[in-house]
């Protein structure tokens, strides 16, 4: 491997990118129908993010822009006026390569 | 960053860090159907510009309760199983099996639904930092507070990527497919009082290296998907598991 390490483990030698393919970088706990965040160490060109509901059925429309590095979250057209949650998760994952 | 370490790759992007969290398998399970549920049919996720499939054409699958074509199957958690806030839900079953999860978060209770009468579940947790494991080899990461944040040895999930439209799994041998559906995503209502459906979503397992994204429909013959039901909103992400960790 050209870059970097590799382990020596009881199941044998691993390399960085096969010990943890995808880390959370960031959990992100929304507590509005409506919002914006900014997760300047997310690259949605390597990696993802996964959404969490806790507390309802109807979940929100988001975007990610990866030049502004910002995560907006809205209601759904679709649901018209219904109550959308207030209470999820975003994990962010890191991706290993570019 | 004062503590720990990073991993940078050839274009000087930050591959890993020790103050990532990755996700530990705390338990796999083998459940059993508990119910054979009415007519469904699945349907492969369109581009909402598509128009609607009805009954009976290429790219879906159809299930009755009586045995007319196939059967799918009503899945549950294990008896005595709670989940709870920071846990993950990977299923997984027979190649060439259906499987389909709603409500995967911890304020409900998830169904499953599957072609196949036994399925796989897998829990996954972000690692603590109070998960100090015992090794003698391998790599041990500590944070800034002193915690371990990343221990070789733990039986870590490996993430190979997200439920997108590409279908490939990166699946080297000896790794069984799990798939961590988005809760919420997984559960969509009809926007009409009179006809609050849900709609599972969920896969085609078709083998250890792909899959295709399934949304699961009740069966009325004339029913043709509402436009805005048809984009897959299914979110999730793929996690391999060791198949040395089955029981």
């Amino acid at each position: 491997m050209s870059y970097g390490v590799q382990v020596m483990t009881s199941t044998g030698q691993m390399s960085s990118d096969t010990l943890n393919t995808y880390g959370i970088v960031k959990i992100l706990h929304c507590q509005t129908e409506t919002g914006s965040a900014t997760i300047p160490e997310f690259n949605s060109d390597v990696g993802f993010w996964h959404l969490v509901i806790g507390d309802s059925v109807f979940e929100q429309a988001v975007a990610w822009n990866n030049t502004t590095k910002s995560f907006v979250w809205i209601r759904d057209a679709a649901f018209g006026g219904r109550v959308h949650s207030s209470n999820f998760y975003v994990y962010f994952f890191r991706g290993v390569s570019a | 960053m004062s503590y720990g370490f990073q991993i940078f790759n050839s274009d000087g992007v930050i591959a890993a860090s020790s103050e990532d969290r990755v996700l530990a398998i705390t338990n796999i399970f083998s459940v059993s159907w508990y119910d054979r549920v009415t007519a469904w049919r699945a349907f492969d996720f369109w581009d909402m510009t598509q128009t609607g499939q009805a009954y009976g054409e290429p790219n879906v699958e159809i299930w009755r309760a009586d045995g007319t074509f196939h059967y799918l199957y009503s899945v549950g958690y294990p008896p005595g199983f709670v989940l709870e806030p920071d846990m993950f839900i990977g299923v997984t079953c027979a190649y060439g099996g259906s499987i389909f999860a709603r409500d995967v978060h911890y304020q409900h209770a998830a169904q499953f639904r599957s072609d196949q009468p036994t399925i796989t579940m897998a829990v996954a947790r972000p690692i603590k930092p109070n998960d100090n494991a015992e090794s003698g080899h391998g790599l041990v990461a500590y944070d800034a507070a002193g915690n371990i944040a990343f221990h070789s040895d733990s039986k870590v999930l490996r993430v190979t990527g997200n439920i997108n439209g590409t279908n490939v799994i990166n699946n080297p041998s000896g790794y069984t497919p799990f798939f961590f559906f988005d809760g919420s995503a997984a559960l969509r209502q009809v926007p009409d009082a009179s006809t609050k459906l849900l709609h599972p979503t969920g896969v085609r397992i078709n083998s250890a290296q792909s899959y295709t994204r399934r949304l699961l429909w009740s069966a009325a013959t004339t029913d043709v998907l509402p436009v805005h039901l048809r984009n897959p909103y299914a979110r999730g992400f793929i996690g391999l598991v060791d198949q040395t960790l089955f029981p």
